[in-house]
């Protein structure tokens, strides 16, 4: 018995040459959370100036923070103006994703967006919800604190995201989106699907328009083909790096309890991320949701409320992520004329404002 | 002798300097650089009425105003006072613009680079750059009888007119009596005929300066003293 045991480890077989990682034990058990390496490696070289957009739920936003730390660019094409105060401009939700979509939670959500960006559905076709004499945009019902002025307004701001959105496809060279949810709300009649159940952020909730949608695998899958097709007809270099967020749901309509919800979703959400990933080499898929949600990390990065991911989680997530991204090809772009035109005319305002000074001691003179 | 009026602003008072001297009216005027009405350097005193932290040079345009007013303050409800300072725009709204962003439709369809900003972001970031100088020009209002002018209109840039615009209907809801040159002087949708600015094109000339003053008088918004 003793012997065949041996023999059985020594023959060669496909598990005999695998790296340490690819086994439980050594890649897992004996590496502990702080020793876990090789999680992820990018699939591409990217130019040290790769322009990086960032879409999608909550989790998404540590992305973009985390790259303009570590001096990488971030592609924010909708950015505050200039000289904006910054709790105002976060109050106004700019500098949050690369455009102001707000969270994009489902596929379908970004499936609109992007029909809209490339022009195959009407800027002006999703509703606006009017609300105490204002509106909302019922694609980001919360991106005003107060709602718009008027429909018009509304639909100049929706205008100028798209605008932004489409840039993000066409100009950046990584578009990262973090999948969010399975559990959504469309209209029965137009089908437009709502980032939030009409009723909750804003608008009303009505039973006979409103309908639940639990997506399954085959409908995100779907969803995600028809985003990434359209997106790679403006731009067919367009890198798609997928993520999938570790923050569970605040709350299911399913009828099931949440813990079950949010595994059905997390696990589908993985599911077709991976698969898209394998299935095409502008795709890739970052594993943010294992690190956090994997049993190495013993869910203690999550906050008390079991919810939401504690920074000290949020770094080791973006650790791993800077780990395995390459960027060492060479730069595609000079320096940004922006920052040269911003210094230009406040050195013209200082200049300014310094003859005036002179203008005025020259009062004093004498002679 | 007391002035007729006292223009207390920035370097657009020169102007209508020479406008209170080309309608015979006596003026006094004491001017501070945009700079330092934005650093927050001119304050509302007891004593003085306006006085500024440094430097004495500066200071010392105040006392001597003073002692021409018989130790009045210079906010003071014997003499009147033009206010011409708080709109600067020119130190936002160049950067306000620098990425593309546009407050008006027409900018918005013409540049498919341009990115729209909604009435309520803009109020907010105007309100959050100007309030010292509205609450200023409340209190100097409280004293005395003030009234403010807005700077020459020398760009015909949508941001400008939108931010400009603003300023106006802020000042005259928080009770502020607000004279609008370009009112009287410019084309709807244009900008200041270059032959009222100096070469910089910025600031009014004399010219400039009398015609405002000239509408000041007709409008019953200042006079001269009996």
């Amino acid at each position: 018995m003793a012997r065949s045991k041996r023999a059985a480890k020594s023959a060669p077989n496909p598990y005999s040459t695998l790296p340490p990682k690819a086994f439980w034990r050594t890649g897992v058990a004996e590496a502990g959370l702080w020793g876990l390496t090789g999680l992820w490696a990018s699939k591409w070289k990217l130019p040290s100036d790769a322009r990086f957009a960032t879409f999608g739920s909550c989790f998404a936003q540590h992305i973009s923070r985390a790259l303009v730390a570590r001096g990488l660019t971030w592609f924010n094409a909708e950015p505050a103006p200039r000289r904006s105060d910054r709790d105002q401009a976060a109050r106004y939700n700019y500098n949050v994703f690369s455009a102001r979509t707000a969270n994009i939670y489902t596929a379908a959500q970004l499936l609109a967006l992007v029909r809209l960006a490339s022009g195959q559905d009407a800027a002006d076709g999703p509703e606006l919800w009017p609300e105490d004499g204002r509106f909302r945009d019922s694609l980001r019902p919360a991106i005003e604190p107060q709602g718009f002025i008027s429909r018009d307004e509304a639909l100049l701001s929706r205008a100028a995201m798209l605008r932004a959105f489409r840039r993000c496809i066409t100009d950046a060279e990584v578009f990262i989106f973090t999948l969010g949810l399975t559990e959504g709300w469309e209209n029965r009649k137009t089908g437009q699907c709502y980032p939030v159940c009409p009723g909750t952020v804003a608008g009303r909730f009505d039973p006979e328009a409103h309908v639940f949608r639990n997506y399954a695998y085959p409908d995100i899958r779907a969803a995600l083909d028809q985003a990434f097709g359209l997106m790679w007809g403006l731009n067919p270099d367009l890198r798609i790096l997928l993520t999938v967020s570790p923050v569970p749901l605040t709350a299911t309509a399913s009828g099931g309890h949440v813990l079950t919800a949010t595994t059905y979703s997390k696990s589908t959400l993985r599911a077709v991320a991976g698969d898209l990933a394998a299935a095409d080499a502008r795709v890739d898929y970052f594993p943010s949701y294992e690190i956090i949600s994997g049993a190495p990390a013993r869910s203690g990065f999550f906050e008390p409320n079991m919810r939401s991911v504690a920074p000290a989680g949020v770094d080791f997530v973006m650790q791993h992520f800077f780990a395995g991204l390459d960027v060492s090809a060479p730069a595609l772009r000079q320096a940004d004329a922006t920052d040269e035109r911003e210094a230009r005319i406040a050195a013209e305002m200082e200049a300014e404002e310094l003859v005036c000074e002179e203008m005025v001691l020259e009062r004093f003179n004498a002679s | 002798m007391l002035p007729d009026v006292i223009i207390l602003g920035d370097s657009h008072s020169n102007a209508l300097m020479e406008g209170c001297e080309a309608h015979g009216l006596k003026a006094e005027m004491i001017r501070f650089s945009g700079n330092l009405w934005h650093g927050r350097r001119i304050v509302v005193h007891p004593e003085h009425g306006v006085w500024i932290s440094k430097p004495k040079a500066l200071q010392r345009q105040i006392l001597d105003l003073r002692q021409k007013l018989g130790g009045r303050s210079i906010l003071s409800p014997d003499v009147p006072v033009i206010g011409s300072f708080g709109f600067h725009l020119g130190r936002f709204a160049p950067m306000f613009g620098l990425q593309g962003h546009v407050t008006q439709r027409s900018e918005f369809e013409a540049d498919p680079e341009s990115l729209f900003v909604s009435s309520a972001y803009v109020r907010e970031y105007v309100t959050g750059l100007r309030t010292s100088h509205v609450r200023l020009a409340r209190h100097f209002d409280q004293q005395t009888n003030l009234v403010m002018v807005a700077p020459p209109f020398a760009s015909n840039q949508p941001n400008m007119r939108t931010f400009y615009d603003f300023m106006l209907d802020w000042m005259r809801a928080v009770g502020l009596r607000v004279y609008d040159p370009n009112a009287d002087l410019v084309k709807a949708g244009m900008a200041l005929d270059p032959s009222y600015l100096l070469d910089d094109g910025r600031h009014g000339n004399g010219r400039y300066g009398a015609e405002v003053i000239g509408n000041m008088i007709a409008q019953g918004l200042i006079r001269r003293a009996a």
